[in-house]
């Protein structure tokens, strides 16, 4: 399987992506988009790296679930094998309009390639990382002098669009460094990672085992704090945009010091939530903290002394014995249950349906300590996720994409099936449990199937 | 079905230009309830179908848009204007934009026209069939058609003495 290679470093060089490939759609060949039926799909194509024949085609799938949207499902899927741009496409890329430079709490992305799609429903698809080979055959994107389109094989299944860069990117704040390094974008919202490494990652075997973290910050040579003022200046920059944002989102490694536990990771966001919120006059505004789970009294200093809005602290993986192997550092500092009771008193300080935990969905059926059944690895997902509602937390998944300089990068990705029929259950779960998905709908994250499945 | 061109109807670009011309665009529940929304927004798109601005992200509307727009389902609009012409467009929804510099043209639109306003989404319908449902236009198409579906007072021309009947 050809993967996304990782990107070049050089901000001046041509249009840059190893893995192009030659069109295989003209608008002579093309199957055309037609809205007035479903797309077809094939999955006739013998091609290196076929679906396992236990695993359900995508066409399959969509006769098996009539009632799950067909953007959705590919989303999905296309985040289960990957994307590769043909020359063509990587052609029709505009960094002028594009979003091509992205920051993550990790690395920075600055070849020409588009950081993600968007489809005709407003769906998002990420498509940034290096995807580890799994043996699946990736999607492609091709261009066909109109329009851009996500292909199987030689099959087109949906027009796509490549995410718009926001005003705000390419300038420099006072100090001269360029905004987009400092606060990155999605369609709708801010993304700021105050601390881009992750404490775990500092003793041998912690960190979480299909986290990418300490792969790439150690090659991207970040600073690990970004300054205070600077992001403050981007911030503001960033909000002047007319229709731009709706939620200004910060996450990052965990800080394990203090006088106690996480004490600097909670002063840090502090900072930073406090000189955001007096741009906002001190009053609360849309806006979305994903930290390591902190105590009670912690949680009442965010909320309390900041305008911060919702919290999550993501659990990852709903199983005690599948949580102590798959992320160690959370295991030993915390806790699984432990980690659970902070979320249900996170809800006691911000509220229900204001806070929620994100799954790495797919990783409970990591091997060789993962369950051996997609069918027991929902039931007991699902079963888990009851229990936090009843308790006032939702969960919402993110599909495990096996990236290459994690510890699971040689692990195989379920099946999309078991992808459908998760997203199904945690927004069933969310309609049974009367939970709005505001605090991370289709637009504001974009990164979870169930609640792009929340829009009707 | 291929799209059709607007531009091709000229009473209809004139209707939707008319910004007194009413606009309802109609769909359906999954249990078969009809759902009818006044959109006064509706315009041509530039390739001659039809955008609107949905102002509510959350309305039943816009829900019932993008279920349409997912598992292929039809919509209509009526357009009736001041002087009794009548249209109705039936299509499909095309494309729902919710960032980038075209939602910003529709956003700061709206926000103009009302600063209360913000916007959710700006949709685009491919209309597939225009039918013209002026009133006028309908009563002369059923009189030449179906000759015999009509009350015998209107027929009656003189009573029994000879004299003619008063209408
Ligand atoms: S907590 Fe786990 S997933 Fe998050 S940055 Fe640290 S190691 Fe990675």
């Amino acid at each position: 399987m050809v993967n996304m290679p990782k990107p070049k470093k050089s901000p001046t060089s041509a249009p840059v992506m190893a893995a192009t490939i030659e069109p295989k759609v003209s608008p002579k060949n093309s199957t055309t988009i037609s809205p007035s039926r479903a797309p077809t799909i094939s999955n006739t194509r013998a091609h290196k790296g076929e679906l396992p024949e236990t695993q359900k085609s995508l066409r399959e799938l969509t006769e098996l679930y009539p009632d799950f949207p067909f953007k959705v499902m590919l989303k999905i899927d296309v985040q289960r094998r990957g994307v590769i741009y043909t020359k063509a496409a990587l052609e029709a890329v505009d960094p002028n309009i594009h979003m091509t430079t992205v920051s993550s709490d990790y690395y920075d992305k600055e070849d020409l390639s588009p950081v993600s799609l968007i489809m005709d429903d407003g769906t998002s698809i990420f498509t940034e990382g290096f995807l580890a080979d799994t043996g699946l055959a990736p999607y492609t994107v091709d261009f066909d002098g109109h329009n851009r389109y996500l292909c199987d094989g030689d099959q087109i299944l949906a027009k796509v669009w490549y995410w718009e860069k926001p005003d705000y990117y390419f300038k420099k704040t006072s100090r001269g460094t360029p905004m987009w390094k400092l606060v990155s974008a999605r369609p709708q919202r801010l993304t700021i990672h105050p601390y881009q490494f992750c404490d775990f990652w500092k003793k041998a075997g912690c960190g979480c085992k299909f986290c990418v973290m300490a792969a790439n910050f150690t090659s991207s040579r970040k600073e690990a704090t970004v300054a205070l003022d600077e992001i403050l200046e981007t911030v503001y920059e960033a909000v002047l945009e007319p229709g731009r944002n709706q939620s200004i989102f910060l996450t990052g490694g965990t800080i394990i010091s203090g006088a106690r536990p996480l004490d600097d990771e909670l002063e840090l966001y502090l900072t930073i939530l406090k000189g955001i919120s007096n741009l906002f006059g001190g009053r609360k505004f849309p806006s979305q903290l994903i930290s390591t789970a902190f105590s009670l009294d912690q949680v009442k200093r965010l909320y309390y002394e900041t305008g911060l809005t919702t919290y999550t602290a993501d659990i990852e993986v709903l199983n005690q014995r599948l949580f102590d192997w798959i992320c160690p550092g959370k295991s030993q500092l915390i806790g699984y249950e432990e980690w659970k009771n902070r979320l249900e008193a996170a809800v006691s300080v911000f509220g229900r349906g204001n806070v929620n935990t994100g799954l790495v969905a797919g990783v409970e059926l990591a091997q060789p300590k993962g369950f051996k059944s997609e069918y027991d690895a929902l039931e007991a997902t699902l079963s888990e996720a009851r229990k936090l509602c009843q308790r006032g937390v939702w969960v919402v998944g993110c599909v495990w994409r096996i990236l290459t300089g994690s510890v699971f990068f040689r692990q195989k990705p379920p099946s999309l099936e078991y992808y459908v029929r998760l997203a199904k259950g945690l927004d069933s779960l969310r309609r049974e449990y009367d939970f709005l998905p505001d605090q991370d709908n289709y637009r504001r994250c974009g990164n979870h199937p169930d609640t792009d499945l929340a829009r009707i | 079905m291929t799209a059709i061109d607007l531009r091709q109807y000229p009473f209809v670009t004139a209707a939707l230009n008319d910004p007194l011309t009413v606009k309802v665009l109609g769909l359906v529940t999954p249990t078969g309830e009809p759902h009818l929304a006044v959109k006064s927004s509706l315009k041509m798109s530039d390739s001659g179908g039809l955008k609107y601005d949905e102002i509510i992200e959350t309305s039943r509307t816009n829900s019932l848009m993008l279920r349409a727009l997912w598992f292929f389902e039809k919509v209509a609009v009526s357009l009736i204007t001041t002087d009794g012409l009548g249209w109705l467009l039936k299509g499909r929804p095309e494309r729902v934009v919710i960032s980038g510099q075209e939602f910003r043209r529709h956003y700061e639109i709206a926000r103009s026209n009302n600063p209360q306003h913000g916007l959710g989404a700006v949709w685009f319908i491919e209309i597939e069939t225009v039918t013209e449902t002026t009133l006028e236009k309908r009563r002369q198409e059923e009189e030449e058609s179906h000759p015999l579906l009509i009350h015998l007072d209107r027929l009656l021309v003189n009573r029994p003495d000879g004299q003619v009947v008063k209408k």
